[in-house]
């Protein structure tokens, strides 16, 4: 690659973290008008800049050697550079971020039109966007962090644009919801700073592509496990992994649609992702050691997601806690990965992918049920393919995507980390495997059940509407001025704008996942090599 | 000044060169606080703003003629000569009054910050709230103290310039609401001078069994006196000397009178205690820990670390129950003191080497600490009605519609205690503590500050969801507010809290200069005990 070329992608690759960053900055002094156009601008320049990162891109050598990276001197009594780079593991996950803020901003700026919202509610969307782009600062720059100490500061970053966003914006019970949030993620983000620099004291540098060269960073054996209990700790309370995931319910329920959508869609692959990233290639040994654990608690994870849905009567909960299950799978993969099997790796990469896409479809559509009806309680949703068939075929469609239908882009995930878990000969991942598929199988019955609601017929048509629907608890979202005017109301331009991409790239990667694959081939080849 | 004592010790006694161009600062200061007294005296016209005028003045000149005249360079005044001691002991020649780089950059540190609260006093000055004259006098006489304090090298120069820092604070608390003011300045001042009264004890204690009352020939005894009979009379004074600082400092178990004085005191002046009154208080407890007793670190170390537990723990767990904004500030302080303090505690333990690191990371903290807190009390400033106090947590409720600016620069603040990005200047402060303990290996204490720093997040969330709430009182009680604060008196203290605020914002992304200054401070500190 010329010169030239490699200056442009890096001004590219800087780009996607500074537009994001000044659109937050400017879109609160913004009118509505201004604020939509500015954010469009932005998110489409980031979805742009982030596709056009793949250009230049070539097979890994190591387990990190980033297509284009800019490393800059910023603190350096902390030893923090500004040292960021793309390669084949993080591109997928940037671009999906940019795609799914992408998605969120047209939901904000094309989904509400003159009637539908309140003035205040109106008036009040430049700074949500504002804070969607602060978050997308966030999460761009954990994943394309090259710098420990900047990782750790990107993913600390997260944290106050999401309370805010749902103790701001969110449902009935949001305060206790976003303190919860803020506690535990804080929790998590914290105890990875103490893990992050006794790392960094114990190696002697911050840089990730000296820290994961083979063998790891060289540590003892003991400060490998330290730093390992530490990360996992941080990690497993992001991801959420079982018995951590307790905040992860009231703050995807109690959060407003693009908060729900960004949470389950990014902000839980931060986790995943640092695992990834982290764990394996710089604490090799660590990882290899705890890997029946970290089995164990994905397949717990799995387990009890699965059963705890199947006993929810609310949609939006219920897909709130099949993140649980979902991302069970992933760190599934993770544990098979640092057990040494790269199929693992593969599965977990995917995995995330997936879950992100579909989970956000699921979150975008139940989202919409919500302002329509008032209630996503199951029993409340009977009725609905009735009267907005569109709404619930797509629905149908996440939720089939969800239970990992293959040939769609859950499948792939799911079915190889229960692959790679079988593979590892040992009695005991084959048991993780085993209770792993029968848990699918109850994934695949909640939703049938959830769908089973949404396309009964009503036996009294007259009783379903409006009466029975329950009020919504504040009357923000139902209008009482047309008591059912809105049932029926089909898609708007800003919710098909954000659901549109989605169903299609969860047909791409269902049918098309070699594509992923293969970029991120050589780096998942030098992880396992160097892992074992 | 004081040095004909430990002259005494050896039977010498000869007049003392005093270096003036050392006490330029301190001169300019004086001078300041006589004009402004006599100014209040006779000038009527146009009075409060002549005193504003000429206190910024004074603590502006003090700030410029510390860089100007002392520069960074070391002079030293008021000097005792080496001498033989009648314990047999040689000691070095010594100074009571010291100034070098580390003086002169934190004395322009605090001339700038009383600026700044110069600043956010003009509603409450111009309001006849409180009478300038005194205002401003007590204000620089306090300055005074700081700057003395930061010179002094000797223990009974630096009680002295402690009490002069602290005695005209009790009045500035005073100053603000009529009785629950004179109630917490009487309880500020009762501990205060038990403190002081602890710390002379603990001083005479030292010299009857040094007989050297400066640091420098403190530390030259003891090394030279490893072991002798009289260790447990020396730990005795050596705890009462640290303690009557700490009660300053308001660190555990000498905290009990922080919260009550910060709720009765008027905005600034509780801005000035949780600034000034630290910084003050942090180097008085740095020049008898590093100073004094430098090689009986490894005793005092882990007392020191586990009272800095104590304070972040207790204080933060405290501000949680707090219901006013004030009181919650006061406890936050005590337990930000306690991040600060946590890393001279690793001092005993850890290596020589790792000294001035770990003063510098506790001064960055307090650097950080400084202008974020500063950018809170601003805030309230504007937020409030000139006479007001800092009020109840549900008294902001509606500040983000009300003033949405005022709201912002709040939120920033508080971010900032809390330690969360965007604010890089707070998260760049905790880091920098974790480091400097991790290095020194003391993991646990890392695990303390991170406990602590979630439950801070608890703190400071509350606060900024208390401006959200959207309360009865929103319409009805726009207080007179809104159309004062559009006024002259609140366009300087705006200007000052986006001054602190865009400085903030700077030396988050650009942290550097801070850490470099801190550095070259604490070696400069740490040369005390070479």
């Amino acid at each position: 690659m010329s010169g030239r070329t490699a200056a442009i992608a890096n001004v590219l690759l800087v780009s996607t973290l500074v537009v994001p960053a000044l659109a937050a900055l400017v879109l609160p002094l913004c009118r509505l008008v201004v604020a939509r156009v500015v954010a469009l601008l932005a998110c489409l320049w980031t979805l742009a800049a982030s596709g056009a990162l793949l250009v230049g891109h070539h097979p890994a050598r190591s387990a990190v050697d980033p297509w284009h990276e800019v490393d800059w001197a910023w603190v350096a009594a902390l030893r923090l550079r500004f040292h960021i780079g793309v390669d084949g593991i993080s591109w997928p996950l940037v671009l999906l971020t940019s795609l799914l803020v992408a998605c969120c901003v047209f939901y904000l700026i094309f989904g509400v039109s003159g009637d539908q919202a309140e003035a205040e509610s109106q008036r009040r969307i430049p700074l949500l966007l504002s804070l969607v782009f602060a978050l997308q600062t966030a999460m761009l720059g954990v994943f394309m962090s090259l710098d420990v100490v900047l990782f750790f500061v990107f993913f600390e970053l997260t944290l106050a644009p999401m309370y805010a966003v749902i103790a701001g914006w969110g449902g009935p019970h949001r305060r206790p919801a976003a303190m919860k949030f803020l506690l535990y993620t804080g929790l998590g983000s914290l105890l990875l700073a103490i893990g992050v620099l006794l790392l960094v004291s114990a190696a002697g540098t911050a840089d990730l592509t000296q820290l994961s060269a083979p063998g790891g960073a060289g540590l003892s054996h003991y400060t490998q496990l330290a730093v390992f209990v530490l990360l996992l700790l941080a990690f497993a309370i992001k991801a959420p992994l079982w018995p951590l995931h307790t905040w992860l319910p009231d703050a995807h329920t109690q959060a407003p649609t693009v908060g729900s959508v960004l949470l389950a869609g990014v902000l839980l692959k931060l986790g995943s992702y640092g695992l990834i990233r982290l764990t394996l290639p710089v604490l090799p040994e660590a990882a290899r050691s705890a890997a029946w654990l970290l089995g164990a608690a994905a397949v717990a994870a799995i387990v009890i997601g699965a059963l705890v849905c199947l006993a929810q009567t609310e949609l939006k909960r219920m897909i709130a806690y099949s993140s649980v299950g979902h991302m069970g799978f992933v760190l599934l993969g993770v544990a098979s990965a640092a057990a040494g099997s790269e199929i693992g790796l593969q599965a977990a990469l995917l995995g995330n992918l997936a879950h992100g896409v579909i989970t956000s479809l699921l979150f975008f559509l139940v989202g919409s049920v919500k302002d329509r009806w008032g209630s996503t309680e199951l029993t409340a949703c009977v009725g609905l393919a009735a009267r907005l068939p569109l709404l619930a075929a797509l629905l149908c469609f996440g939720a089939v995507a969800s239970f990992g239908l293959p040939s769609l882009a859950g499948f792939w995930g799911e079915a190889f980390s229960m692959l790679a878990a079988w593979q590892q000969v040992d009695v005991w991942w084959r048991l993780y495997a085993t209770i792993a598929a029968v848990a699918a199988a109850i994934v695949v019955a909640y939703f049938l059940r959830a769908l089973y609601y949404l396309s009964k017929a009503s036996d009294h048509p007259t009783d379903v509407f409006p009466e029975n629907v329950p009020q919504a608890p504040s009357s923000t979202t139902f209008s009482l001025k047309t008591p059912g005017g809105r049932l029926a109301e089909p898609l708007t331009a800003g919710e098909l704008l954000a659901v549109v991409p989605l169903v299609l790239v969860t047909l791409v990667l269902g049918v098309w996942p070699g594509g992923i694959l293969s970029l991120s081939a050589g780096a998942v080849a030098a992880i396992i090599s160097g892992a074992s | 000044m004081w040095s004909s004592l430990s002259l005494s010790a050896s039977d010498q006694v000869s007049s003392q060169a005093i270096d003036h161009a050392a006490l330029m600062p301190l001169y300019v200061l004086a001078g300041a606080a006589i004009a402004v007294l006599l100014a209040d005296l006779f000038v009527t016209r146009g009075r409060v703003w002549l005193l504003l005028g000429l206190s910024a003045a004074g603590s502006t000149g003090a700030a410029v003629t510390a860089l100007l005249i002392t520069g960074t360079g070391s002079r030293s005044s008021f000097c005792a000569a080496a001498a033989r001691l009648r314990s047999g002991v040689d000691v070095s020649a010594a100074c009571s009054y010291v100034t070098n780089y580390a003086t002169t950059a934190v004395t322009v540190v605090l001339c700038v910050v009383v600026v700044v609260v110069l600043a956010l006093s003009v509603p409450l000055l111009s309001k006849e709230s409180a009478p300038a004259g005194e205002y401003c006098f007590l204000l620089l006489c306090s300055l005074l103290g700081a700057v003395a304090l930061l010179g002094a090298r000797d223990l009974l120069t630096l009680i002295v310039a402690t009490e002069g820092l602290t005695l005209p604070v009790y009045v500035l608390v005073a100053l603000g609401q009529a009785r629950r003011g004179i109630a917490s300045a009487t309880t500020f001042f009762t501990v205060s001078v038990v403190s002081t009264a602890i710390s002379l004890v603990g001083a005479s204690l030292l010299y009857a069994v040094l007989g050297v009352v400066h640091f420098e020939q403190i530390s030259q005894v003891l090394t030279a006196r490893p072991a002798s009979a009289e260790m447990g009379v020396l730990y005795a004074a050596m705890t009462l000397v640290l303690a009557g600082f700490l009660f300053k400092l308001a660190t555990v178990p000498f905290h009990s009178w922080a919260p009550g004085s910060y709720d009765a005191a008027p905005l600034p002046v509780a801005a000035y205690l949780t600034t000034v009154s630290k910084v003050g208080g942090l180097f008085a407890v740095l020049l008898v820990v590093v100073g004094a007793m430098g090689d009986r670190l490894a005793q005092l170390g882990p007392v020191l670390a586990v009272l800095a537990v104590a304070s972040m723990t207790l204080g933060n767990l405290a501000a949680l129950r707090q219901h006013r904004v004030s009181r919650l500030l006061g406890w936050s302080s005590i337990a930000q003191l306690g991040y600060v303090l946590v890393p001279i505690g690793v001092l005993g333990v850890s290596g020589r080497g790792e000294v001035s690191q770990l003063l510098a990371s506790s001064m960055s903290y307090l650097g950080f600490y400084l202008v974020i807190t500063l950018v809170v009390f601003g805030a309230l400033v504007l937020s409030r009605a000139p006479r007001d106090d800092g009020g109840a947590l549900v008294d902001l409720a509606g500040i983000a519609v009300r003033s949405p600016w005022t709201c912002a620069a709040l939120l920033f603040g508080l971010a900032g205690l809390a330690g969360l990005p965007p604010v890089f200047a707070g998260t760049f402060a905790k880091l920098i503590v974790l480091r400097s303990l991790i290095d020194a290996g003391a993991i646990w204490l890392a695990v303390a500050v991170v406990l602590n720093a979630v439950v801070g997040l608890a703190v400071y969330g509350r606060v900024a969801l208390a401006c959200f709430a959207s309360s009865v009182a929103e319409t009805a009680s726009l207080p007179p507010c809104s159309s004062q604060r559009r006024r002259a008196p609140y366009v300087l203290a705006a200007a000052a809290v986006l001054a602190v605020s865009v400085t903030t914002a700077v030396l988050g992304l650009v942290p550097e200069p801070l850490f470099d200054i801190c550095h070259r401070v604490a070696s400069s500190l740490a040369t005390l005990l070479m």
